[in-house]
C-alpha cells in the first residue's frame, strides 16, 4: 500500500516544485498542498486542523521530521505513481494562478476551502469573517482573492447548469 | 489517596513555577503540536494576545531555554517564527504528568465526598 508522504512528494514533483524542507516556507507550502491535493480528492490518509496555523497535519509533520526523510523530499524520491484522478486534481492546483507564488493567498484559499467543505452553504460574508478571525495578518484583498481561489478549485463542471451557462456566455458577449 | 498527595506535592517541588501559568502552558502546548514551529502572528491570533503580553511571555520562555525564535521569510517579507526546544518538551511533560495528578487528586476527593454526602 502506498504511504501518504511518498503521495504528497509526487504532488511536489508534479507541480515543478524543488523544496527544501529545512526552510519554514517549503515546509508551509508542503502542508498547504498535501491539504488542497486531499481536499479535492487525492486519496491521503492525513488529517488536518484549520487553528492557528491555516490546514495543518500533524501526522504529515512527523512523517517529514527526521533529516533523512527532508533530504528525500527534497530530492523529491517517490515510488508513488499518480493515478488519471490525481492528475486531475494536481491540473487544477497547477492551474490555479498565482497559489503557488503567493503565501498569504495559499493561506487563504486553503483555509476558505477548509472552512467550505465544513459547511457547502457558508455564505460568502461569514467565510470572510471565519477567515479575518483566524487570519487577521491576512490582507482583505488577498481574503477575497483567496475565497475566490477556493470556490475556483472546489468547482466541479457538473455545476455548471443551464441557466448558468446561459448567462456566462451573456457575459463573455458583453465582454468581447 | 495519600500517596498521591504526596507525590502531588513532590512533583510540584521539581516543577519550573515560571512557566505554570495559562498564557506560558498555552504557547508551550501550541508549540509542542506544530512542530514546524508558528508565526508570532499566527500565535497573537490564536492567543487573542497583545503584542506586549505575548512578545513578554516569549521572551521569559526564550530567556529558560523552552523556546526558540527563528527568522522566516513569507511572501518577501521577515517573520518570526517560534519553535520548542527539547528542553521545552521535556518542561511541559513535567507540567502535563503534574495536571494529570492533581485531576487524579481531586476526582478521587471528589468521590470521596460525593460518598459522605449521600449516605
Amino acid at each position: 500500500m502506498p504511504n501518504d508522504l511518498d503521495k504528497v512528494i509526487a504532488c511536489l514533483k508534479f507541480l515543478g516544485l524543488h523544496p527544501s524542507m529545512y526552510v519554514y516556507r517549503w515546509r508551509f507550502l508542503t502542508q498547504k498542498i498535501a491539504f488542497l491535493a486531499k481536499a479535492l480528492g487525492m486519496d491521503i490518509g492525513y488529517d488536518f486542523t484549520v487553528y492557528v496555523a491555516g490546514p495543518y497535519s500533524r501526522e504529515l509533520n512527523c512523517d517529514y521530521y527526521p533529516d533523512e526523510i527532508k533530504t528525500k523530499m527534497d530530492a523529491l524520491q517517490t515510488d508513488y505513481v499518480l493515478t488519471p484522478p490525481d492528475l486531475l486534481v494536481l491540473e487544477r492546483i497547477r492551474n490555479c494562478r498565482g497559489l503557488l507564488e503567493n503565501q498569504s493567498l495559499m493561506e487563504a484559499a486553503s483555509t476558505a476551502i477548509f472552512f467550505l467543505r465544513q459547511d457547502h452553504s457558508i455564505s460568502e460574508d461569514d467565510l470572510f469573517m471565519n477567515l479575518k478571525q483566524l487570519k487577521p495578518h491576512i490582507g482583505d484583498s488577498d481574503r477575497v482573492i483567496g475565497i475566490t481561489k477556493a470556490k475556483e478549485l472546489l468547482f466541479k463542471p457538473e455545476y455548471l447548469s443551464e441557466d448558468l451557462k446561459r448567462e456566462m456566455d451573456e457575459w463573455d458577449r458583453l465582454e468581447g | 489517596m495519600n500517596d498521591d498527595i504526596y507525590l502531588l506535592l513532590g512533583a510540584s517541588e521539581k516543577l519550573n513555577s515560571r512557566i505554570v501559568s495559562l498564557a506560558r502552558c498555552l504557547i508551550l502546548a501550541l508549540l509542542s503540536y506544530f512542530v514546524d514551529g508558528i508565526q508570532f502572528r499566527e500565535l497573537k491570533a490564536a492567543l487573542k494576545m497583545s503584542d506586549g503580553k505575548l512578545i513578554s511571555n516569549l521572551n521569559g520562555l526564550r530567556a529558560m531555554g523552552y523556546v526558540v525564535k527563528s527568522e522566516a521569510e513569507v511572501d518577501k517579507k521577515k517573520v518570526d517564527v517560534y519553535s520548542l526546544t527539547a528542553k521545552g518538551r521535556t518542561e511541559l511533560s513535567k507540567v502535563v504528568a503534574w495536571m494529570e495528578l492533581v485531576q487524579k487528586v481531586a476526582s478521587e476527593g471528589d468521590e470521596k465526598c460525593q460518598m459522605i454526602l449521600t449516605r
